[in-house]
């Protein structure tokens, strides 16, 4: 299975908060991949997004991301794109 | 925001209750007057109980069922107001995915498992361990999610003790609800239930309880600290939403008072509502374009929501100010772009930076101009002429509008031309930036209308020059004003001669528009006299084709113009050109405006 990695910085000036959280746990879902993101030095997987907002991911914090599954290119493309949005989704 | 008495009133303990004045935050406008119920957000009173080991799973099975019915709630809540309310259907998505979280959904389950302890005690108990993790976050905004958790528990609480917590089943009159915080879950449900609106402790203009209350039209003040605890379930207050005032046990003449402003308030809004998408002509059919001024395109709601045909002048310098280095031309673009493409078909004005040169004292660093020495500034390097001497800040600007120029009706708009030369020399700048354009094979649209401002005298005396090399003009009235007169409008000792009304600068305006039609161009209007329903007609009366004024503006504007003909009002503006002053053409007014328009100035 493939393995695919990648870290970018939050933007949105509030941090993950609900909205951009609840957006990152969608996108997961409509994908076939399962993901690991990891803060400072905590390591979730997406699905819950209690355990995202307790990252605490605010404003300039570096995140990695970790995917494997049929659409790990995919999913982390789209998982990019939102955390590099300076506006809420 | 401590409470305070309010010490103009006499009758302290009417029915028994301290006469209070609460000072908050106005959540969402209007004015109500009603009993309360005070909501408050009990805490977790279940009962706890250890399990024997065979009810474990059938306790597993009802916390389950619990959370699969709030989630349900949730979903249809969702479903009800799909429509409307973009903001709140996106914590409501937030909620939705809460309530199934692992943190929530598997540690309470493994709670009642391991520790043979009841779903309510166990659901707690994972709360609990949430907030200590949440309660370690150091950014304040997303540690006060623990809010959003908390009111997702509570749900599933509910749930499983077979009530909604929140609900107002048995109140037969419509009452204030008074709150720590609404949920905007909370908030819309009430919709269909009888509320007259919301108090709350918490919150600011963009908490969830103000802008649900907005979009319901449901009046809320909001930071009221304390409110909870010093209002009872029962109380009468005013609740003022324009000023974020609440009243406490108000004396029967107050409430009758604020009951009249808010139907004075209602009338006249809805009266207003109703001319938002009338078309802008007096009764006989004349046609005058009523339009916006701007300075970002964020206002770009209020122009629609005011019924704006267009902007009538945006202001550039916003991008250039709000940020530390000057924009470049892509920047430009895009905001243009978005503006013209926002308002299409209708027109977009807009004018080139106007600003002194003291506004770019760090750009000029290099340019060898000491703006500091200037001794008359109003007469001095400012609007075009700056541009002109800058010419890299005025290309980078007219290449943006250019480029924007193919996603709607662009006018550009030059300021303060007081000669021919000035507009030539822009003319070639433009046309070479064309040239370029074409080259580059950018698409823009050359058939653009450049227009100029007139608002110097000089301007005034040579328009009829003027408009044979332009396709549209715009008054400037505040600067021509000053020019005009030679009155400095922050000098307080001459302050009080500047005469909008001046049949002088009534008689510059009268001529330009004479030229312009000779030349048949159409002549705009945007000082604040455009939106100034007093002076208005006179202006109505003067011909021109456009008035721009401040968006909330053009419904009071618009009521006016058609409740006229067009003869009365060439009739006032003849009668006006011929006043030997201001005051005189102010005692014309006095006579006109009650007469025809009974309703707006009949009690002066």
């Amino acid at each position: 299975m493939k393995v695919v990695t990648r870290q970018c910085r939050v933007r949105n000036p509030k941090g993950i908060h609900c909205r951009v959280a609840t957006r990152l746990a969608e996108i997961i879902a409509d994908h076939e991949a399962t993901v690991q993101i990891t803060g400072d030095d905590d390591s979730v997987d997406c699905t819950s997004i209690l355990d995202i907002l307790s990252l605490a991911l605010i404003h300039g914090s570096l995140v990695r991301f970790r995917a494997h599954g049929r659409d790990a290119d995919k999913v982390l493309a789209a998982v990019e794109a939102l955390l590099s949005r300076t506006n809420d989704p | 925001m401590t409470p305070d008495m309010d010490e103009k009133n006499e009758n302290l303990h009417q029915a028994g209750r301290e006469q209070l004045t609460l000072y908050g935050i106005s959540g969402s406008p209007g004015i109500v007057v009603g009993k309360i119920v005070v909501l408050s957000h009990q805490q977790d009173q279940s009962a706890c109980y250890r399990l024997d080991a065979d009810q474990v799973e059938s306790e597993v099975e009802r916390f389950q069922a619990a959370v699969t019915r709030a989630e349900g709630e949730l979903v249809d809540l969702r479903r009800r107001f799909e429509d409307d309310f973009a903001d709140t259907l996106s914590i409501i998505d937030s909620h939705i995915l809460m309530v199934r979280d692992r943190m929530i959904l598997k540690r309470t389950t493994r709670l009642i498992r391991d520790k043979q302890i009841n779903a309510e005690w166990a659901l707690s108990r994972a709360l609990g361990l949430i907030k200590e993790k949440f309660e370690r976050i150091a950014d304040g905004y997303i540690r006060d999610r623990f809010a959003d958790v908390k009111y997702v528990a509570g749900r599933i609480a509910g749930q499983l003790s077979g009530h909604r917590p929140e609900s107002l089943a048995g109140t037969a009159e419509e009452v204030i609800l008074v709150s720590d915080d609404f949920s905007p879950e909370d908030t819309i449900r009430m919709q269909s239930e009888k509320v007259l609106g919301f108090l709350t402790e918490k919150g600011g203009v963009t908490s969830h309880t103000a802008i649900v209350a907005r979009s319901l039209g449901v009046p809320a003040v909001v930071g009221l600290e304390k409110v909870t605890s010093i209002c009872k379930t029962g109380d009468t207050v005013i609740l003022d939403g324009f000023s974020g005032r609440v009243y406490l046990a108000p004396t029967r003449d107050q409430q009758l008072q604020y009951l009249e402003y808010d139907r004075q308030h209602r009338a006249f809004s809805d009266e207003l509502a109703w001319y938002i998408h009338l078309s802008s002509e007096t009764v006989d059919g004349l046609r005058v374009r009523l339009s916006a001024n701007i300075e970002m395109p964020a206002e770009l709601q209020a122009v629609q929501q005011y019924g704006a045909e267009g902007i009538g002048l945006f202001r550039s310098e916003f991008d250039y100010f709000h940020q530390d280095h000057v924009p470049d031309e892509d920047t430009l673009f895009a905001s243009y772009r978005d503006l013209l493409a926002g308002i299409a078909p209708d027109p977009v004005t807009i004018r080139t930076l106007d600003v002194g040169g003291d506004k770019f004292a760090a750009y000029l660093q290099d340019s060898g101009v000491r703006l500091d020495l200037e001794r008359n500034p109003a007469l001095g390097l400012r609007s075009i002429r700056f541009s002109l001497r800058e010419s890299a800040l005025l290309v980078t600007q007219l290449r943006a509008m250019l480029r924007a120029s193919c996603y709607g009706r662009l006018r550009i708009l030059l300021p303060l031309i007081s000669s021919l030369s000035e507009l030539q020399r822009v003319r070639s700048i433009l046309h070479a930036i064309m040239e370029d354009l074409h080259r580059e094979a950018i698409p823009f649209n050359p058939g653009v209308e450049v227009g100029i401002m007139i608002e110097v005298p000089s301007a005034v005396v040579m328009a009829d020059t003027l408009a044979a090399e332009v396709d549209f003009f715009s008054i400037g009235t505040n600067d021509l004003i000053q020019y005009s007169l030679a009155i400095d409008r922050g000098n307080e000792y001459v302050a009080h001669m500047y005469e909008p009304l001046h049949p002088a600068v009534l008689r510059m305006i009268s001529q330009t528009v004479e030229a312009a039609h000779n030349q048949g161009i159409e002549v705009s209007l945007c000082g604040e006299m455009a939106g100034d329903v007093v002076t208005a007609p006179v202006l109505l009366g003067l011909g021109l084709d456009e008035l721009s004024m401040r968006p909330s503006a053009i419904p009071h504007v618009k009521r006016l113009l058609r409740h006229s003909y067009f003869r009365q009002l060439t009739d006032l503006g003849e009668k006006a050109l011929k006043c030997g002053d201001g005051g005189e053409v102010r005692n014309l007014l006095t006579g006109y405006l009650p007469r025809y328009y009974p309703e707006e100035f009949g009690n002066r």
